[in-house]
């Protein structure tokens, strides 16, 4: 049996477990398909390492089951950026890592060469010079060290702390407190607080799905090629069958549900000429491809549509450019005027009016009705009618709330 | 551009940095106590032998204790990819909460040849609150300084509040945390009224309807352990829901109530269980999400909880009984 590593190699298969047991944890260990039983007691076991406070196990008639139970309200960061932090490494990785720095902090600047003796001098340490020069371009590319050439030496240096500029800008100290938590990819600003010996004690964060993070080295694939302009083949997988497709298309933008927790990407289908969205979370891998030369001009042309998308969708069933829908709400004038709030910030600019005595209508014309319903039922008990002329809407509506009555005062 | 999944930011190699960045030399027990502290569970096990052991030589062992190879000075660059996370925060619209202009000038300038990790254009929150905060207004910047100042230094504010009925209320506050809101794009300020320090319950103000802030120079030793306040203010019996796992509801209710302390377990093939916690703040909140996904899911309690829903269904029913029910 071999040994059990706590850090991992690749993210892939552990970014799925985390996801798992996170947003579902009900999973007991002969539910988690895909994989042998070895496999998920060594990511179980990785899991409670990694995000040990945060594990709770139940015993159900099928057996134990492990998840994840996280209050974001009670949180001064995202425990699941752990999971970013468990890379493997080889000895020589992490020594060079505190010897070449260390070095170059008294010698300033220096060769490969000269870098690999004095670590031999100074530390004790022997490497081969290959492997520090190696590590010195590792460095130089990733920015880390500078590199530059000297007659025919290379001399690399190390750039300057990140605490010097925070010295002289104090506040992005309490900035990153918040980006970390606030931002998308606020792993990288977690990162900078690591290294800066950060920690948040001032900013708490609501309405945030701690689960996104398990995406955002896809998510920062697809950024690079929205602002190259270039297209991309995605692999997808399906969250209801599980089925993988590819698709190709260019990459505009990222659409957020502050309130669903979903996150899409909206892509240009030049074959389709159209617009479609692909959850995030379904993506597991990004090519990219060419430049795709009309960029800018597909993406003005999104800015102007998404004004009449209400979620995701771009076209509706009837194929006609435009459903109408009109709500008509009781409202009480003297006691719930917070109503006439929600309608208005949530209702993405529709037309409010006053008809009648406690009455109000709320209209607007957008390219798929459907996806309003979910919003439209947050308004049950105040709901005098609903009118569309995309049918469907209708009709689920009065379906839907009527098998919830049946279900809550006639079942039984 | 460095990858974000790297061992430049490996745990281990931020517990050996936060090791030799504070001191050149330590105890066995301090460096156990340390690694426990910050490593994952498991990591004392790998970690220990190499710092204390033959293994990466940062440490030479004398008289039991260890004496760091390492300056104290030790620091790591930052990599391109934070650098280029940062020059994005620098254009978010609340930045100027944090920096002045001169500030963002010179951060800009460090950075000069790296481009954004991402623009806030690259993102559309498609269904946010259209009623966000106003960052740029010079009063909201000045109450939000007051504020995070008097949170570093635990010290009392004097605020002047205009309630949403616009009722102006002037009170002592001990502020604890900020809470941002990303639907909302607002800050809320979590705060201890004075006079209930000895059993501390939060209270929350919106800062845009803040109207004044004045330290008062009267501070505490240690602020109000606010989880526990809060955590207090939940509900003992949570909301009990039933969800049928239809046109994805369970995946859907799972992700969408991700956000909330819960537990869920399995009925049978199709049905599932979820008991979720909630406290009276966010009661309205949690009742419409659960309207929102209709017959998909069902309420079975709290008695409490149930009851709103059934109001709900039941006035619902009367403005729709008119009508003939669908076959």
């Amino acid at each position: 049996m071999s040994e059990f590593k706590e850090l991992i190699k690749s993210f892939s298969k552990s970014r799925e477990y985390v996801r798992d047991f996170f947003v579902y944890g009900f999973k007991t260990r002969d539910e988690f398909g895909g994989w042998s039983g070895r496999t998920y007691d060594n990511e179980r076991r990785r899991l409670e390492s990694w995000l040990s406070g945060y594990v709770r196990q139940d015993y159900t008639e099928k057996g134990k089951n492990i998840y994840l139970s996280m209050d974001s309200n009670l949180l001064d960061t995202n425990p699941l950026y752990r999971v970013w932090k468990a890379k493997s490494f080889t000895d020589n990785d992490i020594m060079l890592h505190f010897y070449i720095l260390d070095y170059l902090l008294q010698s300033k600047k220096e060769t490969a060469d000269g870098i690999t003796d004095g670590i031999l001098d100074i530390y004790d340490m022997m490497f081969d010079s290959q492997l520090v020069r190696r590590k010195c371009n590792e460095y130089a590319k990733d920015g880390i060290l500078t590199k530059e050439k000297s007659g025919r030496e290379i001399l690399y240096s190390l750039n300057p702390s990140f605490r010097e500029l925070l010295s002289s800008c104090p506040g992005l100290e309490d900035a990153l407190k918040l980006y970390q938590l606030s931002s998308p990819l606020g792993i990288v600003g977690n990162t900078i607080m690591d290294n800066a010996s950060l920690t948040n004690d001032i900013f708490r964060i609501k309405h945030n799905f701690f689960v996104h993070t398990l995406e955002d080295e896809i998510l920062s694939v697809l950024l690079q090629a929205m602002h190259e302009e270039k297209a991309v083949q995605i692999s997808i997988k399906s969250t209801r069958s599980e089925a993988m497709h590819t698709m190709e298309g260019v990459p505009l933008k990222i659409f957020i549900s502050t309130r669903t927790g979903r996150r899409y990407l909206c892509l240009y289908l030049p074959a389709k000429r159209r617009f479609t969205c692909a959850r995030l979370d379904s993506v597991k891998e990004v090519f990219v491809k060419e430049p795709f030369p009309p960029y800018k001009e597909i993406k003005e042309k999104l800015e102007k549509n998404k004004i009449s998308a209400w979620g995701v969708s771009f076209q509706n069933e009837g194929h006609t450019r435009l459903e109408h829908v009109k709500l008509t709400l009781h409202i009480s004038e003297s006691s719930e005027a917070y109503i006439l709030n929600r309608l208005q910030r949530e209702g993405k600019g529709g037309t409010i009016l006053h008809i009648a005595p406690d009455t109000f209508t709320y209209e607007i014309s957008v390219f798929d009705a459907n996806e309003m319903l979910p919003w439209l039922r947050t308004f049950i008990g105040r709901i005098v009618d609903i009118e569309s002329d995309c049918q469907k809407l209708n009709s689920l509506f009065r379906r839907d709330f009527f098998a919830m009555y049946h279900m809550y005062f006639e079942e039984n | 551009m460095a990858e974000l999944f790297s061992e430049v930011y490996n745990c281990y190699y931020q517990v050996i940095k936060s090791l030799i960045e504070k001191k050149n030399y330590i105890s066995e027990d301090e460096l156990n106590f340390r690694i426990k502290n910050n490593g994952f569970e498991e990591s004392i096990l790998y970690l220990l032998p190499k710092l204390t052991k033959e293994g990466w030589g940062f440490y030479e062992k004398e008289n039991g204790i260890l004496h760091s190879k390492l300056s104290t000075d030790f620091y790591v660059p930052l990599t391109d990819l934070q650098k280029s996370y940062l020059k994005s925060i620098l254009t978010d619209d609340k930045i100027g909460l944090f920096l002045s202009d001169r500030e963002l000038h010179k951060i800009n300038e460090a950075f000069a040849h790296i481009s954004p990790l991402f623009h806030g254009d690259d993102f559309y929150y498609y269904d946010r609150f259209a009623d966000k905060d106003d960052y740029k207004n010079p009063e909201y910047k000045k109450h939000f300084q007051t504020i995070l100042s008097a949170i570093k230094k635990q010290e009392y504010l004097d605020i002047l509040y205009e309630s949403r009925f616009e009722h102006r209320v002037h009170h002592c506050y001990l502020p604890c945390r900020l809470e941002y809101s990303i639907k909302n794009d607002c800050f809320r300020l979590l705060a201890v009224n004075q006079h209930n320090l000895r059993n501390p319950r939060i209270e929350i103000l919106n800062l845009s309807r803040i109207r004044e802030t004045a330290p008062t120079g009267k501070r505490v030793t240690r602020l109000p352990d606010i989880n526990r306040s809060l955590q207090r203010s939940y509900y003992k019996e949570p909301v009990r829901i039933i969800i049928k796992n239809k046109r994805n509801a369970l995946e859907r209710a799972m992700l969408q109530f991700a956000n909330y302390e819960k537990n869920t377990r399995r009925l049978d093939d199709n049905t599932y269980e979820c008991l979720i916690y909630y406290n009276k703040k966010t009661e309205t909140e949690l009742l419409i999400e659960i309207l929102s996904f209709g017959p998909m899911i069902k309420v079975v309690g709290s008695e409490a909880f149930l009851q709103l829903i059934k109001e709900r269904l039941e006035r619902q029913h009367a403005m729709l009984s008119v009508r003939t029910p669908p076959s």
